[in-house]
Formats: C-alpha cells, structure tokens, sequence
C-alpha cells in the first residue's frame, strides 16, 4: 500500500504526497488518525458526513496545495448537511482562485477533533550527519514561539520515548491540569516509536510532519500530516 | 576493518620526510619518537643516509622490515605518492600530520578524496589529514607532531583518562594543563579531518584499552552520528564517556567549517545523540577534563542524596543549587545524624548540623572535624556521596586526618569531591596532598558541584542499561 502511494506520486512528478496519502500511511504504521473520505461533489461530501457524523471537518486534496489553510481550503466544525455544501462549494472556489493550475483531487470530509489545548507535534527527518531522526514538541498556538521540542536518533527504544516527553520543559501539561484527568503517556509513546520506525524504515521519505496531534486522557489523534518524499 | 593497535602501541615507525634540521617538522616527529624508544625507527628521506644517528632509507618500500606506522610529514602533494607506496609495503598504520587537505578548499578536498579512493577497502588505518596525531602516554610513546610536549617529559604520567581531541594545538594545550593539575592521561587522540579513522574508531579502541577507566572528546563535529551512537550505547556500558561539543551557535560553526571543514548540524541533535548514547555532556573543555578525573578517581553515585561538609555558609549554598538545578538533593539530616555529629565532637557546637554541615571559621588548631564529620556522614543512609568544601589553608588538624585517613573514608564507595578555595602560599600543597590521596580537588565550587553532577549521570546511566554493581 506505502509503496503504490510513494510510486503514484512519483509518477506524477510529486514530492509531496497530499493529506489523504500521508494518513494512509501513518495508519498502516498503528498511528491514529481522524477519520475519513474524499468527496468529489457536495452529495457525496454530505453522503460521508452523514456516514461519520457531524460535526465535520473538511479539507482541500490537491499536490499542488500543502498549505491548505492559506488556500481558503479548511473548513472546521461543520453541523448540518447544508453547511457541509456551501463549504464544499466554497473551498472549491478558493482553491481555483488560489492557484488556477492546481489539480483537484476532491475534498477530504473528516470526522471533527474534539478540541483540547493538549496539542503536539510528531516529526520525522532524514539528516545528512544523523540519519534518521524523531521530533518531539508541544503543539498549539505557541509552537514557533516556545518551540519546545526534543530529538532522538531513529530507532528509539521506548526508555528513550519516556524521556523525550521528559525533556519537554512543558510537560506537565500532561499531569493533571486545570480540571483535565492526565493523559496516559503510554500513547504519546506508541507515536514516537510508531514514527521512528517509519522514518527508520521508509528511506523514500525525506521528512514527516504530524501536526496537530490531539491528546486525549485516553487516546490521541492525528488531525493533519504532511509527508515528503526524498 | 583492522584495529587502531598498529597505529597507537607500534614496534616500528618510518618517519617520512625525516630530517637532521630542528624547527623542521620531519625532525620534530623523529626526536619525539626516538624520545618513546620506539623499537625499530626508520628515517625516510632520498636526500640523507643517516639522520640522529639512525640509518636513513629512500622510500618507505626500501626498509627492510615490517612497519606498522608511518608518519608522513611531507607537503600534501606529496601524500598520495607515499601512501601508495605505504600499500605497496603494507604499513599497517599512518599519521598525516600535513594539512592542505578538505580544510583547505576544494583543490584539498580533491586530493583528500583522492586518497580516500586508494585506501579504500584497505587493511592501512590513516590518522589525519592535518592533524597533531597521537600521544600514547600508557607506553610512554609520543607520536605528535608537538614540538613542546616533550619539555613535560618528567611530569607526564600515565593516567586512566582517554582523551580524543577534535582541535590539536587546543587539544595539546590542554593536556599540559591536565598533566599540570596532576589529571593524567592513557592516551590523547588528534583526528584531524577523520578521513579515515573516525572518533568511533577510537572509542572503540579506548573502551578495550585496560589502562583507560573514563574517555573525554572534544568534539566540533560528527560524520556518522548513527555510528558514533551505536559505539557510545555499547562504551558507556563499561566506561563513562564525557564529551564537550564546541559550535553550538551560528558563529561558532562558521569558525568550525574553515578549521576542520567541519559540517553545521543543529545542536540539539548532538544533545540527543550524546543522551541517547549514554554520554555526559561537559559545558566547557575544562569542564569536561574536572569531570572525567571525578570519574577516573571516584566511584558514579548510587543515588541523588548529597552531604555538604563546609567551614563557610555562603559556599555550601552555591553548591547546593546546582546540584539541585541538575536532579540532585541535599537533604537535611536526620535529627539522630545531627545528634551524632555533636555528641561525637565532628562538628562545634556553634556550627550547623543540618546540611549542609558547616564547620565554621577555619582556624589552624582546630580539631579533625572534616574527619570526624564526613565518616559519620558516609555511614549513614542518608547520603550516597560527599562535597568537602575548604576554606583557607588549613593545614594541620583540620585536613590532616582525612590526608592521613583517606582509606577509611574512601571504603564506604560513595563518591568523595573536594573543593579547596584559597589562594594562599599553601594552597598547592594542601592540594597535592589531598589528591595524593585519592580525592579530587577543586578551586570552584560550581565545578565540584557539576563534577559530582557527572557521577550521578553516569550512575543513573549503568541503572538504566542494567551495569550497575
């Protein structure tokens, strides 16, 4: 499945594999996702709203388009049937006027995060010194501010997972926190060595980038991914 | 690939490039390397038939044994000439002193890589380009190209530290700062460029060497992190490996790449490659050597429970929040401990007992507190390793005991740091005396809080892989 993705890209000339894809192939590494589908009309945009259930989040599919947002190509917490079709309609526009020679792969209408201000980041490089590496950071809006991030060489054992989290200066808001039970870290965990084993093993990858990544007391959820390859 | 042996512990060294001139190097490496008493050596020189009254050969190819090292102190141009002749030989070993190499533009970067064509695949290990070479202080054998480490001869000892340099002239300079301080090396390592044998090379050479207990590297830059970190997970199961890592920020790594040509890495991911690998990372040089001579003299600490015997208030407190900074505690002592050190007469009765534990004023004819004290102190549970702290110059009495007593206090395997401050006449001999008897000294106080820093990293690091005895 990873290598017909990694080859249709190349195929078509891309180095950037769209959401769509680089969820794929987080998923078939056991990392969770939000779920979802690609709608290529408004019918079927609300045929797999329904079948999700709303709220629902839709995105922009296209190779050309990796900075979906600037797009004008998200469209969050979307309740009825209605909604999911003028936002269908509108991102298709916004997308056109944002770059006329972009190709349309369709809208990607997914289940909606529940919102929690426990975000992270997940990342995956290659460098040229290091070889495979894991990146650890809190996510949220303060992320290029704080930038509260720790690294380890791929492969990672999961001692080192532990002491990524460890490392991060802002850990605690894992604990308890402002009424909130604690997260179990055991999934923060089964990321990273998720992530690492991906990157150790996919040489075609270059660089992985899971942003934002939603943890919950019990479970985490990755909400965007973005994939390159080398 | 073969190992470093040939290249640190040889029988028979060819000098290239030899020559009977002083300030010249090819005479500089064969003075030193007659200074080692090296068994065979073997001038190299077409011009010369005998140089300091050893016979001189043409080319490597006309000697007539077998040479386990060379060293090549010849123009770069003229490297790839001999060391195809040094194939030919089947030299085991070479050091290329010369630069002119990858730190010196691309015509150097070729004819680096042109040599790294020809060895490639080949038994021969190559120290070098542009480097300062090796000091095998074990067997005494001095195979730099240092014209000044032989001035040191008498004071340079065999010692239990592995130094591995990335800087050469800083890298001499800092031993004989070591050797000053009474802080003795097994070996000294300069890489050069790392052409050929890389720092994991020699870690892995230094973690088998029975005459080293703890390595240091003075490290600008990794050229295989992935390598470097798979040798530091298995060193660090036996050894305790300190590296200090220099162009962190921007600047620095400009001032790398045209001294080594060095390649930019972000920092961080050393910080992650030296964790992961078990290694303690030094915030200076200095820093780095204190810390591995803690580590060569003292056991790693068990726990993070730190007793303060002190005759000042002030310093006992600027340790204490390092040590705290870094995962550490002094904890107050328990009331039957604090009991103990006065009904024991190990502290005055106007001095405090809580930790830490300070004696106050020092005075010449006061009792063996610092003895008295620090026993009762490594007896109990309550501490897993000592800070001594002397103010002054206190002789007699005071620190006599623990000089004379040393054993009983060192049988307890707790670690043992002292931080001597004054800068009094007697100072170097009060010094000398206490680390003659096994204990590391050290004028700053933040220093000997970092030093025991070292030792409670290292400690976690053997609980974590599963070594600790």
């Amino acid at each position: 499945m990873i290598s017909t993705i990694i080859s249709k890209a190349r195929k078509e000339g891309r180095k950037a594999l769209t959401e769509f894809e680089s969820k794929e192939i987080l998923r078939a590494y056991g990392i969770p996702t939000t779920y979802g589908e690609i709608a290529t009309s408004p019918d079927e945009a609300v045929k797999i709203a329904e079948k999700i259930k709303y709220p629902v989040a839709l995105k922009i599919i296209s190779p050309q388009i990796l900075h979906k947002s600037d797009a004008g190509g998200v469209k969050l917490n979307l309740k009825s049937p209605e909604e999911v079709k003028s936002a269908f309609k509108e991102i298709i526009k916004n997308a056109k006027a944002y770059n006329p020679k972009a190709e349309i792969i369709g809208v990607f209408v997914q289940e909606m995060a529940s919102p929690t201000i426990r975000e992270i980041i997940v990342g995956g490089t290659r460098e040229p010194q290091f070889g495979p590496v894991v990146m650890l950071g809190l996510g949220g809006i303060f992320v290029e501010v704080l930038r509260d991030v720790s690294f380890r060489l791929a492969p990672i054992e999961e001692i080192d997972a532990y002491e990524m989290i460890e490392e991060l200066k802002g850990k605690k808001i894992f604990g308890p926190f402002r009424g909130m039970p604690k997260v179990d870290i055991k999934n923060i965990v089964d990321v990273l060595l998720a992530v690492s084993k991906l990157i150790t093993e996919q040489k075609e990858i270059s660089e992985l980038d899971i942003n934002p990544i939603m943890v919950y007391p019990n479970e985490v959820k990755a909400v965007d991914a973005r994939i390159i390859l080398v | 690939m073969a190992g470093l042996e040939p290249l640190v512990e040889p029988s028979s060294v060819a000098v290239v490039g030899a020559s009977s001139k002083v300030g010249k190097l090819g005479n500089t490496a064969l003075v030193n390397v007659i200074e080692s008493k090296i068994k065979n050596i073997y001038p190299i020189n077409p011009k010369e038939k005998e140089i300091l009254g050893f016979k001189c050969y043409p080319s490597v190819l006309d000697v007539p044994g077998d040479i386990d090292l060379a060293l090549l102190c010849i123009p770069a141009k003229l490297v790839p000439q001999v060391i195809s002749q040094c194939l030919a030989k089947k030299v085991k070993a070479a050091i290329i002193f010369s630069g002119g190499f990858r730190e010196a533009g691309e015509a150097g970067a070729k004819l680096q890589s042109q040599i790294e064509k020809m060895i490639a695949g080949k038994e021969i290990r190559i120290l070098g380009p542009n480097c300062v070479g090796l000091y095998n202080v074990t067997k005494g054998y001095n195979l730099t190209l240092s014209p000044t480490l032989k001035m040191l001869k008498d004071s340079i000892k065999p010692g239990k530290i592995g130094f591995l340099s990335q800087s050469g002239v800083f890298g001499v300079a800092l031993f004989t700062v070591a050797v000053k301080k009474g802080i003795h090396l097994s070996k000294m390592f300069h890489l050069g460029n790392k052409m050929d044998v890389q720092d994991a090379d020699v870690l892995e050479y230094l973690s088998k060497d029975p005459s080293t207990k703890v390595i240091v590297i003075y490290m600008e830059d990794v050229k295989d992190g992935q390598k470097l970190l798979r040798v530091l997970k298995e060193v660090t199961k036996v050894k305790p490996v300190v590296i200090v890592r220099v162009g962190k920020t921007e600047a620095g790594s400009r001032a790398s790449a045209s001294h080594v040509g060095a390649l930019k890495a972000p920092d961080k991911l050393y910080s992650a490659l030296f964790k992961q690998g078990g290694a303690i990372r030094a915030k200076s040089s200095f820093e780095a050597l204190n810390m591995a001579w803690a580590l060569s003299l003292q056991p790693p600490l068990k726990g993070n429970k730190i007793g303060i015997i002190t005759n000042s208030g002030g310093q006992g407190v600027e340790i204490t929040d390092v040590l705290c900074d870094n995962g550490l505690d002094v904890p107050e002592l328990s009331e039957e401990t604090q009991n103990r050190l006065l009904e024991e007469d190990a502290v005055p009765s106007w001095g405090s007992r809580k930790n830490p534990v300070d004696l106050t004023a020092p005075m010449p004819q006061t009792p063996d507190w610092y003895f008295k004290s620090s026993k009762i102190l490594l007896e109990t549970e309550e501490i897993d390793g000592l800070i001594i702290v002397v103010l002054g110059t206190p002789l007699e009495g005071l620190t006599s005991k623990i000089v004379e007593k040393a054993e009983e206090l060192l049988r307890f395997k707790k670690p043992i740091l002292i931080s001597a401050i004054s800068a009094l006449p007697n100072h170097e001999l009060l010094t000398k005396r206490l680390v003659e008897a096994g204990f590391p000294v050290y004028m700053d106080p933040y220093t000997t809080a970092r030093c025991m820093v070292a030792l409670y990293e290292y400690g976690k690091h053997l609980k974590k892989v599963g070594r600790w005895k």
